[in-house]
């Protein structure tokens, strides 16, 4: 005879709840409800203890931090530790920003999140002509070394953990990264944090694309080999379903063409002939959060099971950790709108329960005045505020995966994980994802998703509360914050200062040797690392890169 | 010549006669942000009013999309740009306008644009300033007027 | 007029691009701008690319501009987009592909909309073409999608055909190919860095052996530019061939011979439409269903009726 749930129970608990414990204790204030129920970290069915029905709920759902995942990668959740607060943000120069990530960790903020301007995130300086009025608009400028040392002045590498939103000069700003770190003191084995690095979701659905396709999977892979050796500590991407989410796509088009992406990554890097299990434990995931909370539920859930299966079966993964789905959220920036923004404070709300309530390793809410530029520094502090209300007074981080099995968020799980895999097939069939992107299935799905939607709503078969009902004759816009011009062009003078006083031949030399070495197969990390410590510029580096590799122009109506 | 708008008609052929031909819109997007969905949206929408839409796709220059305009000889220029560089790039587009001789074009801005730089592109030329959540049918709505009052 | 003709050979981009708009925009009636331009071109042979939607024209295009620039070539392309079929709309998505010649003041880009044409040529192409034609630019490239039916327009307007194929573009491709190889003075198969492609090139040399025709098939991939330069040295050579006196003198004759061609079908469809408004229609069709009168009675008496009303039109005018 089978062995009965309770009995798995136990097997789990000291097989993997205890270990957990011993390193990260639950918290005392985390054990009851506000009326003082005792609550236990994990629920599992009752009443129907035959043989069939354990054996089914052990293969779909199973035990938080035990294949498939699907209740969560870690056995106490946020019962033990909340997840990581990480806002979103830069703006402005170096200093500008460090002043506002200082300020973001006085207010209890747990990791930094930075937002690069688009000339850094498509490898141009900030004097190039093609920069020209973007210049610390959407993020922070940085040109070179110099400004990251600035950036990160004050803040202790070894104590925080940084996500870094850059793509195709990924590997020039974790080169840069690093040489902070040795600035600081800290070697690059002890780094942590996470680089988005992630090529192909930018020609789907993002757009900040330097290379062809070929390339960058190069310069991703890289990253990966490099960082599997000397930085073990650093997740080397984050898959991001959220580009794709904000682009218009549904649900189970976020979790199918995320997941096939991944899929994309793995195999460009077992051909690089790195090992498995040597990489796919420092592979994250990063979605987003629409307001339909249920359904959002229901796909962390479905993502966490079939990532799982894909890497185990299809990879033969051995590592457990390799299996595990581990992402960030952000709430999703397209449901903001311009009409009554306080609004967006609700559906923000909604949006971060959730991504908690789905499991999320670390969370950004977006503040309520983004649609209508920068965050001011007290908008910014009310969404942090929201993740803090969450996690201490909504109770729901008091039990782990607290909506398993409702039979409305089973059925959705399931739907979500059926319909993303069937994606991911129709995919396989094309040939793999870079296949699909150049034939632009994914491309044309997300768009036709994202028609019906506005169809939608400009039919108002769907409310959009203060849009096409409710909205008011006077919308009152709150005080936004504006990039100063001086921050511009304090950026463009230091780059011109930097470029006077750095040893220029060291500059030549350095640039030289890694565009020799991009016409080899070597790895091009070290060499990054050498040109961004001869205080060598992005778009110099990214110059280099496209002297060899061209580029990418992909326009589709 | 005889009207040909008799019923009957539609069934045997679909030549109608270039009495009114469609407007020429071009959707641009300066800058260099590739956050398309809006654009995408709206060339599909105007194509569905009757407009004959030529879009010139992301991370144009100002300098690429008067030439097109010029070219193309458009009836109206519609600007997207979610990065907040509107101010130096949609100047830059009317700036370039002006220089050219071309003073017959409607301008349109959309973004994420507040509310205090309205004035600002308003006094540069742009007719209409839309943000996100505005919804399609008023853009139409705007354009239509714009185009029948300079009939 | 004559300001405007002066103006756009002097290379004005504006004064070109409102004559554009302007010709043919009187519907049946000539302008004086239509007859000159008639009269003044048919110097330059004209190129058309046609094939299936997606195949990658307008990617071949932005390659093809690249490299005759390079020959110091000034190139003007005509791109021709459907109309649709739900509303007088179009997009027009050609030139997002050659964005990158927006700039160049050798390379002038139209984006056309086929209007009632369905999926072929409108008058607008012919009238674009020789305005391109009159403003100086050698080669004129025109792009138009081939499906169903309409690839002979194609042949009537341009002098040299290029078709251009790839790989896997659904399950009517063999009909659409058989149609669009009958047409064809080079074959341009895209996408070769797929094995697919390969498949492809051979099958359409062999229809050629098969039909004995001595047509180059040029494999190609238009984003790398892999294969362009080929394809523009056998483009090259066709043109050359094509510029003999006797050719040019045949050119304007097909040109001409095609605009009437065109024209005439248009009026006959528009009064045909008319005639079967007409209030005899309904007891034709009575007599018919009773076995009372032939088919061919009706059609003769249609014709006529159709025929009255060309004339009567003709007189109007």
């Amino acid at each position: 005879m089978a062995e009965s749930l309770e009995e798995r129970f136990e097997q789990w608990k000291a097989r993997t709840l205890e270990p957990a414990i011993a390193k990260v204790p639950e918290c005392a204030d985390r054990t009851a409800t506000v009326s003082g129920v005792p609550t236990d970290g994990l629920y599992l069915p009752e009443g129907h203890g035959n043989d069939a029905a354990t054996e089914a709920y052990l293969v779909a759902q199973g035990f938080p931090g035990e294949f498939p995942f699907t209740r969560g990668v870690q056995p106490t959740m946020y019962r033990s530790r909340f997840w990581t607060m990480r806002q979103y943000a830069g703006f402005g120069d170096a200093e500008e920003t460090n002043e506002r990530y200082r300020f973001l960790l006085e207010q209890g903020q747990t990791g930094l999140s930075v937002a690069f301007d688009l000339p850094t995130q498509i490898g141009y300086d900030s004097d190039h002509a093609l920069a020209t009025g973007e210049v610390g608009k959407v993020g922070v400028a940085i040109d070179t070394l110099a400004d990251m040392e600035i950036l990160f002045d004050s803040i202790p590498l070894d104590k925080v953990s940084t996500s870094m939103t850059i793509n195709s000069p990924a590997m020039v700003l974790l080169a840069m990264y690093i040489a902070v770190g040795e600035k600081q003191g800290v070697e690059a084995s002890r780094l942590t944090g996470t680089i988005q690095n992630d090529m192909l979701k930018e020609y789907i659905a993002r757009g900040t694309y330097i290379f062809p396709p070929g390339p960058s999977l190069r310069l991703t892979t890289n990253i990966f080999a490099y960082a599997a050796e000397l930085m073990p500590r650093f997740n080397t991407i984050s898959v991001s379903g959220y580009h794709i989410r904000e682009a218009g796509s549904t649900a189970a088009q976020e979790v199918g063409f995320t997941l096939a992406d991944g899929i994309a990554y793995i195999d460009a890097a077992l051909s690089a002939g790195l090992d498995v299990d040597r990489f796919a434990p420092r592979m994250s995931f990063f979605f987003g959060a629409m307001t339909d909370l249920l359904e959002e539920v229901a796909k962390f859930r479905a993502a966490r099971r079939l990532w799982a299966r894909i890497v185990k079966e299809r990879f033969d993964a051995k590592d457990p950790r390799s299996w595990m789905l581990r992402f960030h959220t952000q709430t999703c920036g397209a449901t903001l709108t311009a009409q009554q923004v306080d609004n967006n404070v609700v559906r923000v709300a909604i949006q971060a329960l959730a991504a908690v309530l789905g499991g999320t390793q670390s969370l950004h809410t977006n503040s309520r005045d983004e649609a209508l530029g920068l965050p001011t520094e007290e908008a910014v502090q009310l969404a942090l505020r929201t993740q803090q209300v969450i996690a201490h007074e909504s109770g729901v981080a008091h039990t782990v995966d607290p909506l398993a099995g409702s039979y409305c968020i089973e059925k959705l799980t399931d739907q979500v994980e059926t319909e993303a895999a069937a994606y991911i097939e129709k995919i396989d069939e094309m040939g793999g994802m870079v296949r699909a992107i150049e034939q632009h299935y994914p491309q044309n799905e997300i768009e036709q998703s994202s028609y019906r939607y506005q169809q939608q709503i400009e039919r108002d078969q769907r409310i959009i509360v203060g849009v096409n009902r409710y909205a008011t004759e006077v919308d009152v816009q709150p005080e936004i914050l504006t990039v100063s011009e001086a921050a511009t062009r304090r950026q463009i003078d230091r780059l011109s200062e930097v470029r006077g006083r750095r040893d220029s031949s060291e500059v030549t030399h350095t640039l030289t040797t890694l565009e020799e070495a991009a016409r080899s197969d070597a790895n091009l990390m070290p060499l990054i690392v050498d040109a961004v410590r001869a205080y060598a510029s992005v778009g110099e580096i990214c110059d280099a890169l496209r002297r060899v590799f061209g580029e990418y122009e992909e326009h589709t109506m | 010549m005889r009207k040909l708008d008799q019923a009957g008609q539609q069934d045997l052929t679909s030549c109608t006669v270039d009495a009114h031909p469609p407007k020429r819109i071009l959707i641009g997007k300066v800058g260099l942000d590739g956050h398309d969905r809006g654009a995408k949206f709206l060339i599909r929408a105007l194509r569905d009013a009757g407009y004959e839409v030529i879009y010139t796709g992301i991370r144009r220059t100002p300098e690429q999309i008067v030439q097109t305009a010029i070219d193309e000889d458009v009836d109206v220029i519609g600007l997207s740009l979610l990065s907040g560089a509107h101010n130096q790039l949609f100047a830059r587009v009317a700036e370039l306008l002006k220089e050219e001789g071309v003073e017959d074009v409607v301008l349109l801005a959309g973004g994420t644009i507040p509310e205090k730089d309205v004035p600002y592109l308003e006094a540069l030329g742009f007719r209409h300033v839309f943000t996100p959540g505005a919804p399609v049918s008023e853009i139409l709505s705007a354009l239509q007027q714009e185009l029948s009052s300079r009939e | 007029m004559n300001e405007l003709v002066n103006k756009l050979r002097q290379g004005n981009r504006r004064a070109l691009a409102r004559a554009m708009s302007s010709v043919g925009a009187t519907g049946h009636a000539e302008s004086s701008l239509e007859v000159c331009l008639r009269e003044s071109t048919g110097q330059v042979p004209w190129w058309g690319f046609t094939g299936p939607p997606g195949v990658g024209k307008s990617t071949l295009l932005d390659a093809l501009l690249v490299h005759l620039r390079e020959h110091g070539r000034r190139v003007g392309v005509v791109a021709v987009d459907p109309t649709s079929t739900r509303s007088d709309g179009a997009l027009l998505g050609d030139r997002v592909r050659m964005m990158r010649h927006a700039v160049d003041d050798g390379v002038f880009i139209r984006s056309l909309a086929t209007h009632g044409h369905h999926g072929g040529l409108s008058d607008a192409t012919l009238h674009c073409a020789r305005l391109l034609e009159l403003a100086g630019y050698d080669p004129v490239l025109i792009e138009t999608v081939g499906v169903g039916q309409n690839e002979v327009e194609i042949r009537s307007v341009a002098d040299l055909c290029v078709v251009v194929l790839g790989p896997g573009y659904g399950d009517d491709i063999q009909l659409v190919k058989a149609g669009l190889l009958e047409i064809a003075d080079v074959v341009a198969v895209n996408k070769c860095d797929l094995p697919e492609a390969q498949r492809l090139v051979n099958e359409v040399r062999q229809e050629f052996a098969a039909a004995a025709r001595d047509i180059e098939v040029v494999a190609i991939e238009a984003k790398s530019g892999n294969g362009v330069p080929e394809l523009l040295q056998r483009l090259f050579e066709l043109d050359r061939a094509r510029r003999t006196e006797t050719a040019e003198a045949s050119r304007g004759r097909r040109r001409t011979l095609g605009e009437i061609r065109r024209r005439t079908e248009f009026s006959c469809r528009q009064a045909l439409g008319r005639a079967m408004t007409g209030p005899e229609v309904e007891q034709w069709i009575t007599k018919l269903n009773r076995g009372e009168c032939s088919l061919a009675t009706v059609i003769s008496r249609l014709a006529a009726l159709a025929l009255a009303e060309l004339q009567q039109e003709a007189d109007d005018g």
